[in-house]
């Protein structure tokens, strides 16, 4: 465990044990140590929970703005296949981030698909999640002259190609 | 056939509300058209004085127009020729596009990103 030093004052007597901690730069006693420990972890656990439900909030609410948009027989409105689809890779993100992560630009491709395009510091993503099985989704990332596609996409690549837009 | 020239400004249809922001959506062939096959050519207009009541782009649903350059586009090794309708002699066609089909995503993809940083300006629709 690298936050904390403890030293041991009196060798015979472990509950004067002495423990200093790095978060509040004071040396306290192990007791106490323990129930500060237990309450940072409780606060770490507490604030992925959080994290996770309001990045899972904000990608729907903006996902589903896009049932607010204009159709017509030329420009199709996102099948629920589509929302499936792209709420299985945005969920996994949800889970998989302990941060607050950037929503990107929901675009409905006019074909009953969903696109998700992330741009940030000259690194693109864009998931695309077709209309209807047949089509498999797939991911597009690009920065300046180099780029590529995951086809068939999995969660995993996903996330991973995620870590690589956020420079982690 | 006759030759757009070089500095003729190009009109592509804004279909989504939501290209205006992402652009490269706006600049991707379809997978499939009514008939099954993917669709080949890329539509545009090579004039856009859009009035609130007629659409040039011939569109049920339009936002406006994302004007380009001919020569721009063909900067890309794309061309742009002229593709007359009964009802639009304004119509024309971005040719030379990767089809919107498995193979070449990647591409396609590409191409459209570039397309859309040749985009000189946003027309909206008239309101």
């Amino acid at each position: 465990m690298n936050f904390l030093k403890a030293t041991k004052l009196n060798s015979n007597d472990l509950s004067n044990i002495s423990i200093y901690d790095i978060h509040t730069e004071t040396t306290v006693s192990s007791e106490e140590f323990a129930i500060r420990t237990f309450e940072r972890e409780q606060n770490r656990f507490s604030s992925i929970e959080i994290n996770q439900q309001e990045n899972s909030a904000n990608f729907r609410e903006r996902l589903f703005e896009l049932t607010q948009d204009e159709y017509d027989e030329e420009f199709l409105a996102p099948t629920n296949f589509a929302y499936q689809s792209i709420l299985k890779f945005l969920d996994s993100l949800s889970k998989s981030f302990n941060k607050r992560l950037p929503v990107p630009n929901f675009i409905p491709d006019g074909e009953g698909g969903i696109r998700a395009e992330w741009e940030i510091q000259g690194r693109e993503l864009r998931l695309v999640c077709p209309a209807k099985p047949d089509w498999k989704p797939y991911l597009y990332h690009e920065e300046g002259n180099s780029y590529d596609v995951k086809k068939d996409l999995k969660v995993g690549t996903f996330i991973k190609w995620f870590s690589w837009l956020l420079n982690e | 056939m006759e030759i757009i020239p070089p500095h003729s400004p190009i009109y592509r249809a804004i279909k989504s509300n939501r290209w205006k922001e992402k652009k490269p959506s706006a600049f991707l062939l379809r997978r499939q058209l009514a008939n099954g096959k993917p669709e080949e050519e890329l539509s545009v207009i090579t004039k856009a004085d859009c009035t609130k009541e007629v659409c040039f782009a011939k569109q049920n649903t339009c936002f406006g127009e994302f004007k380009l350059l001919a020569e721009h586009i063909r900067e890309l090794g794309l061309d742009v020729v002229p593709r007359q309708l009964d009802d639009n002699p304004y119509h024309a066609a971005i040719i030379n596009l990767p089809l919107y089909i498995e193979e070449n995503i990647k591409e396609a993809e590409r191409i459209a990103g570039l397309l859309a940083k040749k985009v000189l300006s946003v027309q909206l629709r008239p309101k």
